[in-house]
């Protein structure tokens, strides 16, 4: 008989299922619609910074107002920011693959997306490909939802 | 030495266009609460604010919503429990000497979360005995009636119809018994309706400020989680916090001292049973007191005409402040309260301007 | 932003922390608040009755399964009938809690006050699935920003700007292992070499798996009290000299340009803002010379560096190479999380109050075989948000005046 007596712990599975119906302000529904139907990006100014804001917001936390003023922003940009991706996250991807944020021309913030078409088969190799400062072609997919993920990057080869 | 007196300058109230997000809708409020203050953002040393995760549908909301309410270099703080208890935060840092000019904000956006915030509020039943039995925030309210009523079922139920005529503009009594039950006893219309609207209050010191009504006393207290071990009716807490805040605002009777009181009545019975502890009549008598119809209780409507999710009660400190910047009383007092049954009771005085 | 001093000073009497581990093996979430609210009560000589007020850290929910635990906790802490509020700032959540605690005592309002979080990261899975849902529902939601790809972004970008590599990252892994083994709380303890850190798998470049934080349980408390209330014969109080929290734009698109200060995302702006107000407070001119020793929030190598830079340690973009030298090491000039720090144990709703909790050890002479020698000034920090919200703590041996 075992003298040792380890007692199973007793478990509860709860499964969350709560849906959230998130309206957009108008200056993120434009930017959305646009991009989807138009396929143009657009930036929006801040009247007292004059920071043009992509992705365009309603409001300018620095200086607290409204936004106006729309900007088309160019479908090129700069690479600020970027990380190769080695982790699966439930509902992502399947890694690797480079996340990056985009300045365009014309704006003064990044935009988030997927940066495409680097060899990621070996993590390091891929992040040696990057350089901050990069030129990066903005791209469009050809089917569109009104989401961020409707554009993409490229390096400018 | 005296501690700093903390006042509230400015009020601020949106409630949401069918294109306002979450985040605009926290943005008007805010900045009316300023303009209605005489400053601007650069102003404010502090932001506290009321964000609830599952009310917002978002894992950290205060990363999103502190900008809109002011926060970009400040210092922020989210006191997640309770509206009330944002309240009672920023009235402490201005009595600490810590900060001189606070923005306080709460929400709640209904139609961001499909079914209501019914869904999420039912998660925080406690996960191994609760949660299973089917607790709701619904429910608990109406176990909460049903004792209140027990006790003299005809009147009693009289009383709460006549609490929601009274709170809710353009309702009758016998619409209100007529209307569906929806988890015994309480009928549809004795059930407080959830609309969007964001809420701020700007809080300073006395001596930066002169001519503002003051915060004067904030008092608050917890009750058990489980609902089942609670006090649903003596509310024994409520009676506490209401002490506390008497004590610091230096309210001697409230029943005479008091000018309107703006409480959260999520149901009609959340409000009977508040009478007796915040002192507006005996509790032996707040049947009666109901069915004669105290105008000074929610005379600006109650939450029965429909209330924000979460951050919703804070009206009640909008309220208050109106009446005392009117000036026809000494103290306009505030009931807040959150989680099942009210478990969480705040009480805050505002004192008019002398 | 003013900077008035507050009117009664405030001082730790009583801390207390369950021993970190892996989620599945830890209690419940309500024993792990007890097993700490007792720890802390225990060594401040005092009783739950004697407590006035509770302040709960309690960070995301869906990291330990149950919304609004605040409801569910009141009855666990003996709290019915007590003023009670909860505090959620994401990871920064432990040292806002106790900034809240200090609020309540310097108010005036209460003189003994219990400040107690815990938390069970992974009772839902994997946290970095919750960590997608902070993000913006409408710009960001289906991107892969999480934690980790936030800071490997940061990470990147202090690359470009000052060159800093992967081995001096792997070097601040390795000096956090080491103190953690000396460290009986620390969830992970084993000594790990700058070899193992660098073949470790990459999470998303360049941060790999020993560059990271656990994802760990456990409970931590603190007992706060007026000065009055201080009681000399039993408690030994460390004092909170400063105390400060800033909050950047959550935008990390909009912090690449170079702020006032000369910072960009590569860097921790909002520490440095929240650093400078806590020891304008604290009396602090020259941080290298008066702080013997800082607990800072970092959950990955790389945050460290940046850390150090933010709270006035080294000029910006020169740490990488000091903490290849041991200038913070255990046994160096100023020792950086003694304790293990964030890389060792990650309970991320009192993470931050960990931080300071040891911070009140070392000020105490009670941090047993990673106690710094003769600390009299130690910096606590917390960190949350999109590494938007910060928080710094200045604990003293020494009563402010």
């Amino acid at each position: 008989m075992s003298t040792t007596t380890q007692t199973e712990p007793f478990v509860i599975d709860q499964h969350w299922d709560l849906t959230y119906s998130h309206t957009a302000d108008p200056v993120t529904a434009t930017f959305l619609r646009t991009l989807r139907d138009e396929g143009r990006l657009l930036g929006i100014r801040c009247p007292v910074c004059e920071r043009v804001l992509a992705p365009p917001r309603p409001i300018c936390d620095r200086d607290f107002c409204e936004t106006e003023g729309w900007v088309d922003l160019e479908l090129e940009g700069t690479l600020e920011l970027f990380t190769v991706m080695n982790l699966q996250i439930a509902g992502l991807p399947e890694p690797p693959y480079v996340l990056a944020y985009v300045t365009p021309v014309g704006a003064d913030t990044a935009i988030a997306g997927f940066l495409d078409g680097v060899d990621v088969t070996s993590v390091q190799a891929a992040a040696g490909e990057l350089k901050l400062g990069a030129p990066v072609s903005i791209k469009l997919r050809d089917e569109r939802q009104g989401r961020i993920s409707d554009l993409y990057f490229e390096l400018d080869r | 030495m005296s501690a700093p007196r903390a006042v509230i300058t400015g009020i601020g109230e949106a409630a949401a266009a069918p294109d306002d997000s979450l985040e605009t809708m926290i943005f008007r409020a805010a900045t009316a609460a300023l303009t209605d203050g005489g400053r601007v953002r650069a102003d404010l040393d502090g932001i506290v604010l009321a964000a609830s995760d599952q009310t917002d549908g978002r894992a950290i909301s205060s990363m999103l919503t502190a900008g809109p309410a002011g926060a970009y270099l400040n210092d922020e703080i989210n006191v997640a429990s309770s509206p009330g208890h944002a309240l009672a935060l920023g009235y402490m840092q201005i009595l600490a000497g810590t900060h001189r000019c606070v923005l306080v904000s709460s929400w709640g956006k209904s139609s961001e979360a499909v079914g209501g915030s019914a869904p999420a509020e039912r998660l925080s039943a406690e996960p191994f005995f609760e949660r299973d039995g089917g607790l709701s925030d619904l429910g608990a309210a109406a176990m909460q009636a049903g004792v209140n009523r027990s006790r003299d079922p005809e009147r009693a139920a009289a009383a709460a119809a006549a609490v929601v005529a009274k709170n809710r503009p353009g309702t009758t009594a016998a619409e209100v018994v007529a209307s569906a039950l929806v988890a015994t006893p309480l009928h549809e219309l004795e059930v407080a309706p959830e609309v969007d609207r964001s809420f701020s209050v700007l809080l300073e010191r006395a001596a930066d400020f002169a001519g503002a009504p003051a915060l004067a006393g904030v008092g608050w207290r917890s009750d058990l989680g489980r609902v089942g071990e609670r006090d649903l009716v003596g509310l024994p807490h409520l009676t506490a916090a209401a002490a506390d805040a008497y004590a610091r605002a230096g309210v001697a009777d409230p029943g005479a001292e008091v000018g309107s009181w703006h409480l959260h009545d999520y149901t009609p019975d959340a409000e009977i049973l508040a009478y007796g502890p915040l002192g507006i009549c005996a509790a032996a008598e707040a049947f009666d007191h109901a069915l004669r119809g105290d105008d000074r209780v929610n005379p600006d409507g109650g939450s029965l005409a429909g209330v924000a999710p979460f951050g919703g009660p804070m009206r009640t400190v909008i309220e208050a402040v109106r009446r005392a910047r009117e000036g026809r009383a000494r103290f306009s007092v505030a009931q807040l309260s959150t989680g099942f049954a009210g478990q969480f009771q705040t009480v805050a005085v505002v004192e008019a301007a002398a | 932003m003013s900077a008035p001093r507050p009117t009664r000073p405030v001082a730790a009497v009583g801390v207390g922390q369950t021993p970190f581990g892996p989620t599945r093996e830890a209690p419940t979430y309500v024993e792990l608040l007890q097993r700490a609210a007792a720890q802390a009560l225990e060594s401040a000589a005092l009783s739950i009755d004697d407590i006035d007020a509770i302040v709960l850290a309690l960070a995301p929910e869906s990291l330990m399964g149950v919304p609004h635990a605040e409801r569910w906790c009141v009855e666990y802490l003996g709290a019915a009938m007590k003023p009670v509020l909860r505090i959620q700032t994401g990871g920064a959540t432990g040292l806002s809690a106790v900034e809240a605690g200090y609020t309540h005592v310097a108010s005036g309002l209460y003189d003994r006050v219990l400040v107690v979080g815990a938390d069970r990261v992974r009772e839902s899975g994997d946290a970095q699935k919750i960590f997608n849902k902070i993000w913006d529902p409408f710009y960001e939601r289906g991107l892969p920003l999480t934690t980790i790809t936030m800071i490997a972004m940061s990470a990147v970008r202090y690359m470009h700007n000052f060159g800093m590599t992967e081995e001096q990252m792997a070097r601040v892994s390795q000096k956090a292992h080491h103190n953690g083994v000396l460290n009986p709380n620390a969830h992970i303890r084993r000594e790990v070499t700058i070899e193992e850190v660098l073949e470790s798998r990459y999470l998303a470049w360049p941060l790999k798996l020993l560059d990271a934080c656990p994802q760990s349980a456990g409970g931590c408390a603190v007992v706060l009290s007026s000065a009055d209330a201080v009681d000399r014969k039993s408690q030994d109080p460390a004092w909170i000299s400063g105390h400060s929290m800033a909050g950047e734009s959550y935008y990390i698109g909009d912090r690449l340009e170079l702020s006032e200060r000369g910072y960009d995302y590569g860097d921790a702006e909002a520490l440095a803002a929240a650093a400078e107000h806590a020891y304008a407070m604290a009396g602090i001119t020259d941080p290298a010379a008066q702080i013997d020793a800082v607990e800072t929030y970092a959950s990955f190598s790389p945050v460290e560096i940046h850390n150090a830079e933010a709270l006035g340690l080294a000029e910006r973009g020169t740490a990488g190479p000091m903490f290849e030298e041991g200038r913070f090491d255990l046994d160096g000039e100023i020792p950086i999380n003694p304790s293990g720090g964030v890389i060792c144990t990650n309970p991320i709703s009192v993470t931050a109050m960990v931080r300071f909790v040891e911070a009140v050890l070392q000020v105490q002479g009670k941090a047993g075989p990673h106690q710094v020698e003769g600390a009299k000034t130690v910096v606590a920090t917390g960190a949350g948000g999109s590494h938007q919200f910060f928080n710094v703590s200045v604990v003293t041996s020494e009563e402010p005046n």
